[in-house]
Parts: C-alpha cells; structure tokens; sequence
C-alpha cells in the first residue's frame, strides 16, 4: 500500500532521510509502524541539488528493486545533500496480477513538467472508469502515461489542471488543481457507481513547494462480509523545524516552530518516538509555504 | 490515602483497601522527571504529596505544557487502558510522593475478574474522558485555528431507521473483534452525508457504533466547523459524554453516508447488570478508544499551539 516521504527545508544527507532513523523510509519496506503490509514493489525517488547543474531538474532514481539491497542508492544516498526531496517505496497485493515494473514506479513526473507526485492508495473501479478521466487530461501529458497505475493517471489529472504545468506554480495553484482532480475522479465514481473507499494519499514537490493531501473517497464503505483493503483511514504525519539532523540521540528538527525553515511529511514518522511529529488531519491537504527566511505548514480542509 | 481520591470516585472502602493492597510507594524529587513522552508505559501514579507538570513536546521540538498534577490527583492512567507509548513528559516542580499500580498487576486481576481492578477501569474511562473533555474545551476557548483548515458547517436531517443487517456489517471489523454481538443490543440507523448525529451541549442517549462510512466531530465556528475527529467503521461515537456522564462536547456530522448501531444508555447500563460474557472485551475497547481520542485532542492541541507560535513570531521578536 506504499510509504511516501518528503523534505523541503535546508540541505541534507538524503541518507539521514531515507536510511538512519529507526524508522526511515527504507526501514518501512518491512517493518511499517503504521501499515500491516510489505512494500516490495519497488522505489522511487526525486530529489533536488541547488549545487547541481540545473538545479530546478531533480535528480531522478527508480528501481523495481528492494531498494534495501540496492548498493548503488545506498551509495548515492551517502553523497547527495538535497534541499527537497520526494521519496516513495511501492507496496502492492501479494498476486500476480500486479504489474511491477519501473514504469510503475513513483514519483511521477512528466518532460517539461517541474511538479512531481507519489501516491499512497488506490482507487477502486479505475480499470472501469479510467476512459472517463481522458477528456481531462491535455494531450500532451496524456502521451506521456507510460504505466499502468490509478496513481500515474491522478498525476496527469492535477498537472493538466495547472495554470502553468511548465513552470513553477504558487501553493494555492497547485491545491486548486488537486481539488479539481479529486472533483473530477468524484464524478467518474459516481458515474460508475463506485463506492468503495478509496485512500488518495498524495503528495507533490517541484522542489520549491510542497503539498501534501491526505484523503479518501467514501472513507469506511466496503462490501457486506467481505473488508478490502484497511479499515482505517491511511496515514500522515509532519514536522518542522531547523536542522535536521542527530541531536540528543534522536533524529529530529529543532528550534521549534518559530524559527522553521524545514518540512518533513511522511505517511508515518521516520521515528518510534513521535512526539514531536503531527498528524496532517484527514479530509485535508497540507501546504508549505516560504515565509520570508522562515517556511510555514498550513492546513487547508478538503471537501470534495 | 486512606479513601478513593475525588477522581477516582465510585470505590467503597473495601474495594479502596485492596487497590492499595496491589499498589507500591513511588518518590520523585524536584527537577526529576517520573517518565518522558515515548516511554513504554506501564504503571498508574497516584500523587499524595508534591506537584508534577505534565508537557508534550510538539514540532520542532518545542515543549508544551498540558498541566499539573497535585496531591489528591492521579497520572500515567493511558498505561492500563491501552499498550501505547507514553503520550506526555511529566517533570516534579516539588518533590512528589505517592503510590504507583503496574499495568501488568492490573490487567491480571481484571482478567480474574477483581471487583477493585473492575472499578478502576471505570474510574479511569471516566477520568480519560474528563481529561479529553478538558482539551476539547481548551480547544474551543482557545481558538488557535487555521482559517484555511475550517470547512463549511453542515447540519442536515439525523439518522433514520435502516433495514440492512446489522450482524453481516459487523462481520470482520477488526476493531469489533469479540464484541461483535454488541450490535444486536443496538438500533441500526443509516445517516446521509452531512446528517447531524449531535450538537454540542445535547444530553446523550448512550452511544452510536461507526458500522460503515464515518462521522466527523468539530467545533462549530460560525458558519464553519474546525474537524477534531473522524469516527470509521468500528469507532464509538459520543464515548466522551457516555463515560464521564456530561453533555455531547462537539457538533457530529455524517462526513460520509454512514451506517451505525445506536446504543441506548438504558441499553448500556443493562448491559453492566446482565454482564454478558463479551462485556470486558467491550469495556476494553471503550478504554482503548477514549485513550485514542485523548491522544488525538492532544494532537490537534499541539498542532494549534505550535500554528499559533508560528504566527506569533515576529511579535515575539
């Protein structure tokens, strides 16, 4: 059912992200706090150098492979200082239906298109009611859909709904075109009759902004006698601060909330002791927004 | 501490005498810490002297103070109700003395059906509940939200009668799991997005079961609402009010067409005399959940403290 994880704040090691606490990303291929399942199928990741040539092109990682035995990411990974990053490890029924190939693989991020976006859920019905969504697609992102995932077609939905998809959008123009994807996929539901809760985790990065949605449709309705999926409304949790980084023995940001330059969102925190991480509420997306030398969360509700 | 203290009400002096009986001497000196947020918790304290000061950390590290215990009071109560971390640092301001329960004695002699170990879990809902009750209120008094975080307040027609089977919903429920015959001593109603389940101040009339779909409990402001809790299938809704015996603290909506069993209090207190053989897994999972919500209250309570810091900082300086 997948992790996702994101940073936006001051450089760091992407090892002290995805690796070193005790419940980093790449902990929770097998041994989720928050989630019975394992995520097998696959890792992701784009994440941004200011140092780099062409510092608004993230540097773009994906393997079919469990990313835990990939020697090369782990080396990268003790290399890259990153001041934005989105993360993602894929978890998927144990069946052979499920296609896993790089394609597949998150985050998702189009030629041209500075806004990427990984997905924690799945959408019932989306075989059904897939050609629905086409008409609000624009052409050009509708050829680049090269997978077979709800997720990658959510993407091309929100991208195309972007007043400007080539370039950097404020925050509040990137939470309008989740709202109108999310509006979009409500009426294909209905449409088809599709009822079934459907977690819609996502979150977006280009690197300069970040938002963060954390929504299901029809939350708790299932088949009589017969429970898909989880019952419990997906996770995600924040936190911020400066400084990421070992203090005290613990990973963590410091300097409270005043004073934060840095964001960190997750599916579950990347610690066993979260006190000092908080909960993005459901039905609601969260926002990071530059303030001056400062960043701020804001939480916007979502009714879709 | 020779009676029950105030918040533990409803122990005669028998039942006070063995509780003391299961309980050892515990001293903490001023400055020390008696546990930190993210310990295992495994013990109830009771303070006879001295004054403690509850804090939960909140993002970037920044502390904030919930409370104080003082003589007469009790702390660490989440430990026998629920197998979490410890959700809160307590800090001696004096030195403080008292006596401490272990978890594990505890859920022994409930197991075994102890009357003492049986009061004190209704005595601890209760006060999880009072506690929650107190967030809440500090919530609504405090009024540190995010304008953008209110959606629009709806108040639709309440639930009416359902004619699905309650039984074949309850099937597989994970949360229900050993109580699930807790349905067929309920009403099932079905409620549309937006229904209004209950309104603040309304005196309740026991408590609903989430079967399918979800409700949300918010804090009315104006024509908005500030969402506390979503309730999925097999949450409680109204255990707040159910087990501390006030009025409903929030505004209960449909967030979803739902379905849910409605528990009558007649029903419930019948329940307590006629103590069919799943009623301790039933108090186990009220436990579980008021503990769950106090956590939940506590966080959307840090997230507004830390909002309003954020806020606030250039007046600060």
């Amino acid at each position: 059912m997948c992790r996702i994880l994101s940073y936006l704040g001051t450089p760091v090691l992407l090892d002290d992200l995805l690796y070193a606490p005790d419940s980093s990303l790449l902990n929770q291929t097998i041994g989720a706090q928050m989630l019975q399942m394992l995520n097998l199928a696959g890792f992701g990741m784009a994440a941004w150098d200011e140092a780099s040539h062409a510092p608004n092109v993230p540097f773009r990682y994906r393997t079919t492979q469990v990313a835990l035995f990939d020697r090369n990411l782990k080396a990268l990974a003790g290399k890259l200082r990153s001041s934005a990053l989105l993360a993602h490890i894929r978890g998927v029924p144990y069946n052979s239906t499920v296609q896993i190939n790089e394609q597949n693989c998150h985050p998702f991020r189009f030629d041209g298109v500075p806004l990427s976006m990984a997905h924690n859920g799945d959408l019932a019905g989306f075989r059904d009611m897939r050609f629905d969504l086409a008409p609000h697609i624009r052409p050009e992102f509708a050829k680049q859909i090269q997978g077979s995932t709800d997720s990658e077609w959510i993407y091309a939905l929100v991208v195309s709904a972007l007043p400007d998809p080539a370039g950097i959008n404020e925050p509040d123009a990137i939470l309008a075109a989740i709202r109108h994807a999310l509006g979009v996929l409500r009426e294909a539901r209905a449409r088809h009759g599709i009822t079934r809760s459907s977690s819609t985790n996502l979150m977006f990065c280009d690197g300069t902004n970040l938002a963060a949605v954390r929504f299901t449709f029809d939350f708790g309705h299932f088949d009589a006698g017969a429970l898909q999926g989880s019952s419990e409304y997906l996770s995600m949790w924040y936190t911020c601060g400066r400084d990421y980084g070992l203090h005290e023995g613990e990973w963590k940001l410091t300097g409270g909330a005043i004073d934060a330059d840095s964001v960190i969102v997750a599916s579950e925190p990347l610690t066993r002791d979260f006190a000092t991480w908080i909960e993005v509420p459901e039905y609601s997306a969260l926002l990071v927004r530059r303030d001056g030398d400062r960043r701020r969360a804001e939480i916007h509700a979502l009714e879709v | 501490m020779a009676q029950a203290p105030a918040q533990l009400a409803g122990f005669d002096r028998e039942a006070w005498a063995a509780l003391l009986g299961n309980a050892s001497p515990f001293a903490v000196g001023a400055g020390e810490v008696l546990f930190r947020q993210g310990d295992h918790a495994d013990a109830l304290y009771l303070v006879e002297a001295g004054l403690l000061e509850i804090a939960a950390r909140i993002p970037g590290d920044d502390n904030a103070v919930i409370s104080a215990i003082r003589p007469g009071e009790v702390v660490g109560e989440f430990a026998l109700l629920d197998d979490g971390p410890r959700s809160a640092r307590v800090r001696a301001v004096e030195d403080t003395r008292g006596l401490v329960i272990s978890g594990r004695r505890f859920r022994a002699l409930l197991a075994d059906g102890s009357d003492w170990a049986i009061r004190l879990g209704h005595a601890l809902r209760r006060l999880v509940a009072a506690r929650t009750r107190q967030t809440l209120e500090r919530i609504v008094a405090e009024g540190h939200f995010d304008p953008h975080a209110l959606r629009q307040l709806h108040a639709g027609p309440p639930p009416v009668p359902s004619r699905s089977e309650a039984g074949v919903l309850a099937r597989g429920l994970a949360r229900l799991k050993g109580i699930e015959d807790v349905v067929g001593a309920g009403v099932l109603l079905e409620a549309r997005r937006g229904a209004t389940v209950a309104a603040p101040g309304d005196s309740q009339d026991g408590l609903y079961l989430v079967l399918r779909g979800a409700v949300r409990a918010a804090v009315p402001r104006g024509a908005m609402a500030e969402q506390v809790f979503v309730f999925g299938p097999g949450c409680f809704v109204g255990l707040t009010g159910h087990s501390d015996g006030g009025p409903q603290p929030l505004l209960v909506t449909a967030a979803e067409e739902a379905r849910m069993v409605h528990l009558p209090a007649g029903t419930l207190s019948a329940l307590e005399t006629e103590a069919p053989p799943w009623l301790p897994a039933l108090h186990a999972a009220f436990g579980r959940q008021l503990v769950q919500d106090q956590r939940k209250a506590n966080r959307h309570l840090g997230r507004s403290l830390s909002l309003a810091r954020f806020n606030h900082a250039g007046e600060l300086g």
